[in-house]
């Protein structure tokens, strides 16, 4: 396993944990600089991608503090833009389920759409083809004609007797349908299974649903991810040899696949060793076993973070953490930019500030500070 | 300062009391000690920029610094750094920052909010290499049907008596 420095680990006693705060700033050990330095930080970094399915992506970002790792879940969480229906209007709905149970779910229907087509939705906006995309729900449910009266499957019986997110159909509206990209990959559901109601003969749903851009922070329905979590990386270091009555005992005392057995060094016997210290749950079972004391050592690497994040369908997983850091630097950009107007006024602000203070009285003076 | 009415439209939306960031009452004149309020931001911002204040806040590049006598390098510039929603209903940060031997906190800001900006973009490099580099392992969605869960079941099984058998 690799050797890591003990200032890194957060480590876990049988009551207990100790040194889990980061103590990487300058001043806090003699001697040992720890100021931020890009170049350093650049060498230090690694960001190693494990795995990557349809839906999901897996990666190790090491060498960064928590506050950063968790800025980045936090933005993918509540800050990444996606689109989600926000307005329900039903003109006709006859089945079982009331019309504002049928809109907070249809609310929930992760949408294929790319958010850049759309400009995000201001409160007091009027919809127009730029800020909205409408889609259309009209089923009916009808009696199939020449089913065996012995037939008991709805499904058989009935045509439409299920509501699929399927029977949503985009509607273009304005300049939405001549636009050679939205015309290329029209905005579609995620998933086309998804069941939105059931219907029996006779019921009718017909409602139009706008979709509207907006980030998780507002409502769940527009996070990209369900959900975006991080933990730290598992270290277990074996400090003393286990015999080998005992080495089955010792295996079984942590997830499976994380210790394993091979051939002790001078060939003689069979040694443990750490395998996939990755797998661990770190249940600390280990410490159990009276026999084990003083064997293993048990942490956690303190900036080895391993993220796990499942799009919810509206983002592929690999554009997820670009979109978080796009998100990230445009709020530094915006705070960046405010301090700015506040240490140099322009014009223009100084303009404003002269009718608001005009209105009251300002608590703070000017900031005619020499920097 | 007094609040701002709630919007009019019957939602509790926030509705920001002034602009994006200000510096609070209380300040020393030399803005070596200040507490700044920034407006619509909130844990994600400010535990980021508590950090990076601390970390580093050396008015000079630390590679100039280095070994140009005793701890000349290592003396932090950066007193105390902290951050506070002051409500959780209101969607804002104060940002405490005391600097030492007189130094500007808006510069200080400043800095951080530049050097937090490298890292972002050192972060989407080193994330857009790894993607490019297409070592990861490929992996399939699971399909949730009762037989998907008895293959996966069975699997499962075989894979815990081929770990016996290895033991």
């Amino acid at each position: 396993m690799e050797k890591i420095e003990l200032s890194r680990l957060v480590q876990l006693h049988p009551e207990r944990v100790s040194h889990v705060s980061s103590t990487d700033y300058p001043g806090h050990w003699p001697g040992e600089d720890h100021t931020w330095d890009l170049e350093v930080f650049r060498h230090n970094l690694r960001l190693d991608i494990q795995r990557l399915t349809p839906s999901t992506i897996d990666f190790d970002l090491i060498g960064v503090d928590a506050s950063i790792a968790n800025a980045l879940r936090r933005i993918l969480i509540a800050e990444v833009e996606t689109i989600a229906i926000e307005k329900v209007f039903v003109w006709q709905n006859t089945s079982v389920m009331q019309d504002e149970v049928l809109a907070a779910r249809l609310g929930l229907v992760p949408l294929r759409i790319h958010p850049g087509r759309l400009e995000t939705w201001q409160p007091e906006a009027t919809a127009t083809d730029a800020n909205t995309i409408s889609f259309q729900l009209q089923v009916s449910c009808t009696r199939r004609p020449n089913v065996s009266s012995a037939e008991t499957d709805p499904s058989k019986l009935y045509e439409n007797s299920t509501v699929y997110s399927s029977h949503m159909i985009w509607q273009p509206v304005g300049q939405q349908g001549h636009l050679p990209d939205w015309v290329s990959d029209p905005p579609a559901v995620a998933a086309p299974d998804i069941v939105l109601l059931k219907l029996r003969p006779g019921q009718e749903v017909h409602a139009e649903l706008h979709c509207v851009k907006a980030c998780g922070r507002e409502h769940a329905k527009w996070s990209p991810v369900a959900t975006a979590t991080y933990r730290l990386m598992p270290h277990i270091d074996i400090v003393s040899p286990v015999p080998e009555r005992l080495q089955q005992k010792f295996v079984e005392s942590f997830s499976p696949g994380v210790i394993g057995r091979r051939k002790g060094q001078g060939g003689k016997g069979m040694e443990v060793y750490v395998k996939d210290a990755r797998r661990d749950t770190v249940s600390r079972n280990v410490f159990m076993h009276p026999e084990f004391e003083g064997v293993v050592k048990l942490g956690r690497v303190r900036d080895h973070f391993l993220f796990s994040v499942e799009s919810a369908g509206q983002i592929p997983p690999q554009a997820l953490l670009p979109e978080a850091i796009a998100v990230f630097r445009r709020k530094i950009k915006v705070v960046s930019s405010a301090l700015e107007e506040l240490i140099h006024p322009t014009a223009a602000a100084e303009e404003g500030e002269k009718e608001a203070a005009d209105g009251e009285e300002r608590e703070d003076g000017g900031m005619d500070v020499d920097l | 300062m007094a609040n701002n009415p709630p919007p009019d439209d019957g939602s509790l939306r926030y509705v920001p009391d002034g602009p994006k960031i200000s510096v609070l009452p209380g300040h020393t004149p030399d803005y070596s000690h200040a507490t700044f309020c920034i407006e619509e931001e909130d844990h994600t911002l400010g535990n980021a920029l508590r950090w990076m204040i601390m970390k580093k806040c050396v008015l000079f590049p630390a590679s100039w610094l280095r070994g140009k006598g005793p701890n000349e390098g290592y003396s932090p510039k950066v007193e105390f750094c902290g951050y506070s929603m002051p409500h959780p209903s209101e969607y804002k940060i104060n940002l405490r920052i005391q600097m030492y031997d007189n130094h500007s906190s808006l510069t200080a800001l400043q800095q951080a909010l530049r050097q937090l900006d490298d890292l972002a973009a050192t972060i989407e490099e080193k994330y857009n290499a790894s993607l490019e580099g297409e070592q990861w392992e490929q992996g399939q969605d699971g399909e949730m049907t009762l037989e998907g869960a008895k293959r996966f079941a069975q699997e499962a099984g075989r894979k815990k008596e081929r770990e016996a058998m290895e033991l």
